[in-house]
């Protein structure tokens, strides 16, 4: 049993190197971004933790009284991790909430929902 | 049952059905002399059939969740989508394996088991691509693959061998070939308890960043139980080899049926690992 301590090592060795964590696909950063104050808003993207399928991906506007903006088809970026949909109308100041679901490339589905507010 | 129970109660049951294929099926294989009846070859035909069933389960539930809608199911342009996702290729060439098992299996011939053990091995290789391993990119994605999929390969060989041979101690431990089957186990166990060892500890270190998430996230306790469970196992192994062992008279009385409960509380535990193993491949790693 001569080679327990070089597992061993190699196993400490795996465990704390700084190896990038892989998911399912989580909302790392949106612009316009979650909770801020904007004043121009072309397109609604989402960068996530995970390349994404855009196919089984989904983005939602809506306003404050609830009514649906209008939204492109989403597309994933170069980087496949990315979606961006075009905003198809003109908005009024205000607030807005953006619902999102996305399909990682490891077959699950993920969702979620923020607010962005528009200023004048 | 909710949608997420039935896709990992189908992932547990496909999971279990294709370790007995590969793991099963190679133990007889590597026998040779496997005879072309009897519960060791039923319980293989059993399983390409299972696998077939729960995987076309399985496919179904993960459509039906990614699309968060039953009618996909029969949408055509939802199926067109899926194909043509990254997911898509595996899923189809898992599907031919899987058809390919079940026609080997109807057939019922004994010389289609090394058929029957190759759709095996290649249900346990395809299954790193519908999963956590396939997000990765470059040299990092590759042997995140690699990883799972030997990881795969060497749980199932290990788990799907052991209800054959138990069958195999059931039918007379003093047997020849139960005799052959128990030494050629013994190797394939230490080879397969290795590469789990060391492509666990890999496929953990992609999936958490500091130890601490073992105990602080829903990801990390139930990869705890797993190994809890493959820790169980690998005493219950320590055991019946000295059951096994050359040394010891296994068809005397006492041992022999030591032995078969043995076995069969190894397969339990295996069932066990394998169902933990469907619910954590779910189950979102922390960010
Ligand atoms: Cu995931």
């Amino acid at each position: 049993m001569q080679f327990r301590p070089a597992l061993l090592l190699l196993a400490a060795a795996v465990l704390l190197s700084p190896l990038p964590a892989f998911a399912h696909a989580q909302l790392l950063k949106a612009v316009p971004g979650v909770g801020t104050t904007v004043t121009t808003a072309p397109s609604i993207t989402l960068a996530f933790s995970e390349p994404v399928e855009p196919a089984f991906c989904g983005i939602a506007l809506s306003d404050a009284a609830g009514k649906t903006v209008p939204l492109g088809k989403p597309a994933s970026a170069a980087d496949k991790a990315t979606l961006v949909a075009a905003v198809k109308a003109r908005l009024a100041p205000g607030t807005y909430t953006v619902t999102w679901h996305a399909v990682s490339v490891d077959t699950h589905r993920t969702q979620g929902t923020f607010a962005f507010t528009l200023a004048p | 049952m909710t949608l997420q129970g039935a896709l990992v109660t189908a992932r547990a049951l496909h999971f279990c059905a294709c370790a007995i294929l590969w793991g099963g099926g190679g133990l007889l294989w590597l026998l040779r002399s496997a005879p072309g009846a009897g519960a060791g070859p039923r319980l293989l035909r059993i399983a390409a059939l299972l696998a077939a069933f729960s995987g076309a389960a399985w496919l179904a539930a993960t459509l039906v969740i990614i699309t968060a809608d039953y009618g996909s199911l029969v949408d055509a342009d939802a199926w067109a989508a899926l194909w043509s996702s990254s997911f898509g290729p595996p899923w189809a060439i898992r599907l031919v394996v899987l058809a390919g098992a079940a026609a080997f299996a109807l057939a019922g011939r004994p010389m289609l088991l090394p058929l029957l053990t190759l759709c095996g091995g290649a249900l346990a290789l395809d299954q790193a691509w519908l999963g956590h391993a396939a997000t990765g990119s470059g040299a990092n994605g590759a042997v995140m693959i690699a990883s799972d999929a030997l990881h795969v390969t060497a749980a199932y060989a290990w788990t799907g061998a052991l209800p054959v041979l138990g069958w195999l101690v059931f039918r007379g431990a003093d047997r020849p070939d139960t005799k052959r089957a128990l030494a050629l186990f013994s190797t394939i166990g230490i080879l397969a308890v290795a590469a789990i060892l060391a492509t666990g500890v890999i496929n953990a270190a992609f999936r958490l960043d500091v130890p601490r998430q073992l105990i602080a996230t829903m990801y990390g306790q139930i990869l705890c139980i797993k190994v809890t469970l493959f820790v169980a196992m690998l005493g219950l192994a320590w055991i019946n080899r000295s059951l096994a062992a050359p040394g010891r008279s296994p068809g005397m009385g006492a041992t022999c049926h030591g032995l078969l409960v043995g076995v069969l509380t190894e397969t339990a535990i295996g069932v066990f690992v394998l169902s933990v193993a469907a619910l954590l491949g779910t189950t979102a790693p922390p960010l």
